[in-house]
């Protein structure tokens, strides 16, 4: 990626969305929270996860970390929204298995799409994943 | 433009070449073969323990003990030194300030036997309080380890001064040289501590090298940590007797090659001259210091009394990985993150930093690209 390259993905893509994050809020209640940490860096945030009926009615995030990773998981809050912990699972596993491979992988969400092709992000792929794990990590050790 | 030199520096020519005719001309495994290559190599690998003393300021190369790095040095202390004397009831003495390799062995001792861990705190400019490190120094005390400087604040810390105060209450004292080594004299003896460690990849030598050196007078306390072959004296089915140190330590075959290349690299170091290195750093970090506040929205860490090499800062609303993408896109390398400092960083309420470090080849053009990089960012994100 050049640096003219970097400018513009953090323009207009990355910047919007570390500065208007989807949802970032400290919440006092919530169904149960996720806490995505990375202890190389220090990003640290928690994910607050509501409930209705074994259904995820709203996913909410607050913390502190790097443009990359608040972006990258204000992303995935909005994509969780009203989906079954199966199917959160599976979106998970998918976008983990996305970046993790060589070939690309296609998403219909314009977003996630555009998080997977920094796949070859040097050195900041982990910082994507930060949340992404945190939330696959969660649901593969509870029973749903 | 490379100011990540706190991580590891560059390797020198002279260490590279060193290696590369050990590996292709002299290679053999040591202290085992009757025949010429095995002698010469074993010749060489000793010489250069001899030269590491003598670096060191010691006559003595019985002193000197090969590892993997400052990590393993600390670890071999920490197991093959200080677990066997720990009793219930005391502590061991260290500061917020130590990288995670000089305080995670403390902490876990002092987890498996009972004993307290005092952590030396800091002043908000980032130096130690050194009336508390006095005050938590007692008879219960069975080892202080410090830094010589911080790997993220740059802090010098005036060993002199702590190591005296150690010696008055006869408390064994271990010094992690990992950032001085390069450029200060040390050694067990012109510092008057018991251990010393370094690693060979922060001055111009080879990863996967490393030094211990312990006083004269804990020599006979250190016993082997890993067991088998090259550390005998005898084996029995019944039992076995070791060498003493350092010959206790090295079981298995070591790293000869490394052992070449860091002796090369004290040479190369030698060459130049630690007091002209101290001078060239102390010069760029003044010059740092000078510049980087025409960066808007900079954050320097610290202000310690004294400090040299390393200046760790942050840019508002920006976080530092994101800085070091940017300016790693105007080839320029720097380190961001905790730098293996957490329980520092929380102290400071901070979660992450940038960290600049220089080396005998930067030059204050670089710091001027730095601080123009910098600026250039600023005006980006805002």
């Amino acid at each position: 990626m050049t640096k003219q390259e970097l400018q513009q993905l953090f323009k207009n893509e990355i910047l919007p969305e570390n500065d208007n994050p989807y949802h970032f809020q400290e919440l006092q209640r919530a169904s149960f929270t996720v806490e995505a940490y990375n202890s190389m860096c220090g990003d640290k945030y928690t994910l607050y996860f509501n409930t209705n009926e074994g259904q995820i009615t709203s996913v909410y995030f607050y913390g502190f970390g790097c443009a990359l990773s608040k972006a990258s998981i204000s992303i995935m809050c909005k994509s969780m929204e009203h989906l079954s912990p199966n199917n959160i699972t599976s979106l998970s596993d998918q976008f983990i298995f996305a970046m993790d491979q060589e070939h690309s992988t296609e998403n219909a969400d314009k977003k996630i799409q555009m998080l997977q092709q920094l796949k070859h992000f040097d050195g900041r792929v982990d910082c994507i994943k930060l949340g992404w794990e945190a939330v696959k990590n969660h649901f593969e050790n509870v029973d749903l | 433009m490379y100011l990540d030199n706190a991580a590891t520096t560059q390797r020198a020519q002279s260490v590279v070449n060193a290696q590369s005719h050990f590996d292709l001309y002299e290679n053999a495994n040591i202290h085992r073969g009757i025949y010429d290559l095995s002698n010469q190599a074993t010749q060489k690998f000793e010489n250069a323990r001899t030269e590491i003393a003598r670096f060191l300021g010691s006559g003595n190369a019985n002193t000197v003990a090969f590892t993997q790095g400052t990590t393993a040095s600390i670890n071999i202390v920490a197991q093959s030194f200080l677990a066997p004397r720990l009793q219930a009831g005391d502590n061991i003495v260290t500061t917020i300030m130590e990288h995670h390799a000089n305080f995670i062995p403390w902490q876990m001792l002092a987890q498996k036997y009972q004993v307290e861990l005092r952590l030396v705190p800091i002043d908000k400019n980032g130096d130690l309080e050194l009336v508390q490190l006095s005050n938590f120094l007692d008879k219960e005390t069975k080892l202080l380890a410090i830094s010589h400087i911080s790997n993220t604040l740059g802090t010098i810390h005036p060993l002199d001064e702590i190591i005296e105060l150690a010696k008055r209450k006869d408390i064994p004292v271990l010094v992690d040289a990992a950032q001085s080594a390069c450029h200060f004299e040390i050694g067990v003896d012109p510092l008057n501590c018991d251990f010393l460690t370094f690693s060979g990849h922060k001055m111009f030598g080879p990863f996967g090298i490393g030094i211990l050196q312990v006083s004269e007078k804990y020599i006979a306390d250190m016993m082997p940590y890993n067991y088998g072959g090259g550390i005998i004296k005898d084996v029995k089915v019944e039992e076995t007797s070791f060498r003493n140190f350092p010959h206790n330590l090295d079981a298995g075959t070591p790293n000869v090659s490394s052992v070449i290349g860091l002796a090369a690299a004290l040479k190369f170091i030698s060459g130049i001259g630690k007091s002209a290195m101290r001078s060239h750093l102390n010069k760029l970090t003044l010059y740092a210091l000078d510049q980087l506040p025409q960066v808007p929205g900079i954050e320097i860490i610290g202000n310690p009394k004294k400090r040299i090499g390393i200046i760790s800062f942050n840019l508002k609303n920006i976080h530092p990985h994101d800085i070091a993408s940017f300016l790693n896109k105007d080839d320029i390398a720097l380190r961001a993150g905790m730098h293996c400092t957490q329980p520092l960083l929380n102290a400071m309420g901070l979660q992450a930093t940038a960290r600049v470090s220089f080396s005998i080849y930067n030059n204050e053009e670089e710091i001027n690209k730095l601080v123009v990089s910098l600026k250039e960012l600023m005006r980006f994100w805002s």
